[in-house]
């Protein structure tokens, strides 16, 4: 933790609401992005954002001065989605939507054409298939770079079974990043003698 | 002891790109945030005020659920007064 999250946190302990804007901006982008992936809507993962920072508005002056905040606001936005999950089985319009639905996560259009590109691309989508235990665990400890020990932590899971958890979800990634490239391959010249006769 | 990570397809996950909210909802999130947090800290000073806030966040759900209950036991015996 470096001084300036420190001084953040005790900022937010005393209510300022400039440390408030700043903790949004600067967690913003990571904390949206983790929604993103996990619920693969854009809908959902724009709620959710605003929960998590309205748990952080709401429990600012309680916040502990050791407090790891992109954990802290990692463990929130968890929690909202388990949530969120739980009540959508109520929810007609995802009924509805079942089996047509594409990741939000996953922008497919021309400009990812390049080979770096394709590759992230690839990776996006490879995530975007797997079960939500192996999502969030690679998000938290490869997207998001984190500690895996502060993974554990923000998944509630001891060191052994995270890591455990972690290699079952590499392991998955890999096995759907080989399949999509197959199926890619096995496209490509369909699509290329496409464009050759347009 | 955290075992560091050098796992090749783990660290490629770290290129994927920053994903963000559209402007016009980051806006209005913070401003929500920032009304939050205003309230709250308005309320340290008056606990009664954050009592009030939390029963009536508490009992707001607990009310109109019960509200709808009573009127669905009513519909029911009275349509089963009217075709006894």
């Amino acid at each position: 933790m470096d001084a300036e999250e420190r001084e953040l946190v005790t900022d937010l302990r005393r209510g300022n609401a400039a440390a408030f804007r700043r903790a949004y901006a600067a967690y913003r982008p990571r904390v949206y992005g983790f929604l993103l992936r996990l619920s693969g809507r854009r809908d959902v993962a724009d709620d959710l954002l605003q929960e998590t920072f309205i748990k952080l508005a709401r429990n600012a002056a309680s916040l502990r001065e050791d407090t790891r905040l992109v954990a802290w606001l990692l463990t929130v936005a968890r929690n909202e989605f388990l949530s969120y999950r739980r009540w959508s089985v109520l929810d007609i319009t995802r009924i509805l939507s079942f089996g047509r639905e594409q990741s939000d996560a996953v922008d497919e259009g021309p400009e990812a054409r390049t080979q770096a590109q394709a590759r992230l691309q690839l990776l996006e989508r490879g995530l975007s298939e797997l079960p939500t235990a192996s999502r969030e665990v690679l998000l938290l400890v490869g997207v998001e770079g984190l500690d895996q020990e502060e993974a554990a932590e923000i998944l509630g899971l001891g060191y052994a079974a995270l890591r455990q958890r972690l290699s079952r979800a590499r392991a998955e990634l890999a096995q759907r990043i080989e399949a999509l490239e197959k199926r890619r391959a096995k496209l490509e010249p369909k699509r290329a003698s496409e464009r050759g006769a347009t | 002891m955290t075992e560091p990570d050098d796992d090749a397809l783990v660290s490629e996950l770290r290129g994927l790109p920053t994903k963000d909210v559209e402007p016009e909802a980051a806006r209005r999130i913070l401003h929500v945030g920032v009304e939050v947090f205003a309230e709250t800290k308005a309320a340290e000073g008056h606990p009664w005020r954050a009592l009030l806030t939390r029963a009536t966040r508490t009992l707001t759900p607990i009310v109109v659920a019960g509200t709808v209950g009573v009127y669905l036991a009513w519909a029911v015996s009275a349509v089963n007064a009217l075709y006894p």
